[in-house]
């Protein structure tokens, strides 16, 4: 312990901090998945009949996506670490385009359906019942929230990417690009659960 | 992030269209729909949560990772301790109260209708959500103070502390049951009577605890060759004050008084026991005892001394006569009252007065004692912990070398002379 504190990097530290962060993360969306809990034991079928309106096939192409997005992170991180560095760029550059491509899948989503007239408080979500309305509210205000994650995500692993051109991330000294790895498996592990919450409750 | 806060905080006194008038709780619906500038205050609300959970990260962290050679987790000082407990309720709940804030910016730019019954949301939701996180956040205020106390007996009455391990897990006690009471704010709100009995018996649970610290505090003077000053004088009131506050906290949390005094100054009265009567006290018990080590100066004990005797007498005339006016029926949060609370009025007004000369004088002692007090040495009080081991201020880096700990951190031998 004391060795790898006076060599000015505790890495086994700032992993410990990191896991904290994470379970923040989860008590932030835990939050809403409450809401989401009480909601739906409120509103059962008409969530169950909102949730026909979603489209599972671009739903589940989305979290191919993201679920790769997760391999080719690991993947970057394990050919760092056997000192390939590369082929960690190659990886980390393809987990940073996976993330734009959810993202964009992600708008158009959000915007057929805006363009259908359904978003908070619009007249045509306004004549549903209120099941209905409550879950277009969940689906927009929590997607929403993951999206920003997955964007910070982004934003985190380009400064990675820059960090490893620069090789101020090397294979001796890698524990920011790991912790950044953790970050992105949350994001997704989220997603493993907004996707059937969402998609597949029909 | 602090700075941060208390700039959006001001700023949202003076812009918009008004400073926010929901009261520090921003219950829904009203939050939602006054005019007034609202979202300014919740985003620096919510900024302070972010620095609140990354201090507490940053506690646990440096607790696991940067103790001191020889420092095993039952050699850790129990102000640490509680510390430790703390952090970990800060990065719990405090993230619940962040979605929380989100939430009430959403509702207000995007009108989602979480809370709105129109829209098939539920307002009681918010003040579930609310009190998931307000309520613990009572125990991050209290269990820093307990740990201040628990430093400041032992050394002043030159005794090991009596019961260490309970006192170290009866703080770890308080972070998790602390958990699972916040139902006892909803009492009168809407709830089944199951879960308002549960919340009861939790509430009546969580005082364990904390009885747990106050007899094991007694227990450490027990036989000790006991010194009163100001630091022990402010322990002894924290102990007198903080115990009225618990105990009448449990009348709140029984279910049928509850009805009787929910939203009356006997709540008033009972948070100004434990917040400030216990945390106020320990505060300035800590203050008073980590002085010397902060400027390498001794205040006026004998000024001390008199300030704390106002500050006492006025803080039981302030708060005291809130029990019997909430008894008696007046309720919280309106600025006239029937002419029968008039003579228990006065009092409480009178007592503030001698309340702040208490405040004025300890202060002025204080800050008239960085500069001009005598020099105090490393170890004015004989403590045994660490941070007396090195010089007051402590130097750059706080040690010369890095200690190593062989032994417990109250370690006085039997008689009262004080180990090297």
């Amino acid at each position: 312990m004391k060795d790898t504190v006076l060599a000015g990097r505790d890495t086994a530290g700032a992993k410990l901090g990191m896991w904290l962060f994470l379970f923040t993360e989860i008590l932030l969306f835990g939050g809403m998945f409450l809401l989401y809990a009480v909601d739906r034991a409120k509103h059962a079928a008409e969530f169950h009949a909102a949730a026909e309106g979603l489209n599972r096939f671009v739903g589940a192409a989305n979290t191919i996506i993201l679920l790769t997005s997760s391999l080719t992170m690991a993947l970057s991180i394990a050919e760092l670490r056997s000192g390939r560095r590369e082929r960690s760029l190659m990886f980390q550059s393809l987990t940073i385009l996976f993330g734009c491509i959810f993202l964009g899948v992600k708008y158009f989503e959000w915007t057929a359906k805006i363009g259908h007239g359904i978003f908070p408080d619009s007249p045509e979500l306004m004549k549903l019942p209120k099941g209905q309305i409550l879950f277009y509210g969940l689906y927009f205000v929590m997607t929403g929230l993951h999206g920003v994650h997955v964007l910070a995500g982004i934003v985190v692993l380009v400064f990675m990417l820059i960090s490893t051109i620069n090789r101020r991330i090397t294979h001796h000294d890698y524990v920011r690009i790991e912790n950044s790895g953790l970050y992105w498996h949350l994001v997704d592990l989220i997603w493993i659960f907004l996707f059937p919450l969402f998609y597949l409750i029909t | 992030m602090v700075v941060l806060y208390h700039g959006l905080a001001l700023l949202s006194l003076f812009t918009g269209d008004g400073p926010p008038d929901t009261g520090w709780t921003f219950y829904v619906p009203y939050s939602i729909k006054t005019g007034t500038n609202v979202t300014l205050a919740v985003s620096a609300a919510f900024i302070l949560g972010m620095s609140s959970i990354l201090t507490g990260i940053n506690f646990i962290t440096t607790i696991h990772r940067m103790r001191a050679p020889g420092m095993g987790w039952f050699r850790i000082p129990l102000f640490v301790w509680s510390l430790y407990a703390t952090a970990w309720v800060q990065i719990l709940a405090t993230p619940v109260l962040g979605i929380t804030l989100l939430l009430v910016i959403v509702e207000r730019v995007f009108s989602v209708g979480f809370f709105d019954p129109a829209k098939g949301g539920d307002p009681i939701l918010f003040q579930h959500l609310f009190w998931i996180y307000s309520h613990p956040a009572v125990y991050i205020m209290i269990l820093p103070a307990m740990g201040v106390v628990t430093e400041i007996i032992p050394v002043f009455s030159r005794r090991n502390i009596f019961g260490y391990k309970a006192i170290a897990f009866s703080s770890m006690a308080i972070a998790s049951v602390g958990y699972f009471v916040w139902g006892h704010h909803m009492f009168t709100s809407g709830m089944s009577d199951t879960a308002r009995a549960l919340f009861s018996f939790i509430t009546f649970i969580v005082a364990v605890p904390s009885g747990v610290k106050v007899f094991n505090w007694v227990a450490s003077m027990y036989k000790g060759s006991i010194r009163v000053d100001a630091p022990l004088l402010f322990v002894f009131s924290f102990i007198f004050l903080f115990s009225i506050g618990g105990l009448t906290g449990l009348i709140n949390g029984a279910l049928a008084t509850n009805i009787h005094i929910h939203g009356t100054y006997f709540i008033v009265a009972h948070f100004h026991y434990v917040m400030f009567g216990g945390n106020g006290f320990a505060f300035l018990a800590g203050l008073h005892y980590w002085f010397p080590k902060m400027s390498g100066r001794l205040y006026n004990e004998k000024l001390s001394k008199i300030g704390w005797g106002f500050l006492f007498a006025g803080f039981n005339a302030l708060y005291f006569p809130m029990f019997i006016l909430g008894w008696q029926g007046l309720p919280r949060r309106y600025y006239d009252y029937l002419p029968k609370f008039q003579g228990l009025q006065v009092v409480s007004t009178v007592g503030s007065w001698v309340l702040v000369t208490g405040l004025i004088i300890i202060f002025w002692n204080l800050l008239r004692s960085v500069k001009k007090g005598p020099p105090s040495g490393p170890n004015p009080w004989g403590g045994t912990t660490l941070e007396w081991k090195t010089g007051s201020p402590p130097p750059d880096e706080n040690f010369e070398e890095i200690p190593q700990v062989t032994r417990g951190p109250y370690y006085y031998r039997e008689g009262g002379t004080t180990e090297a």
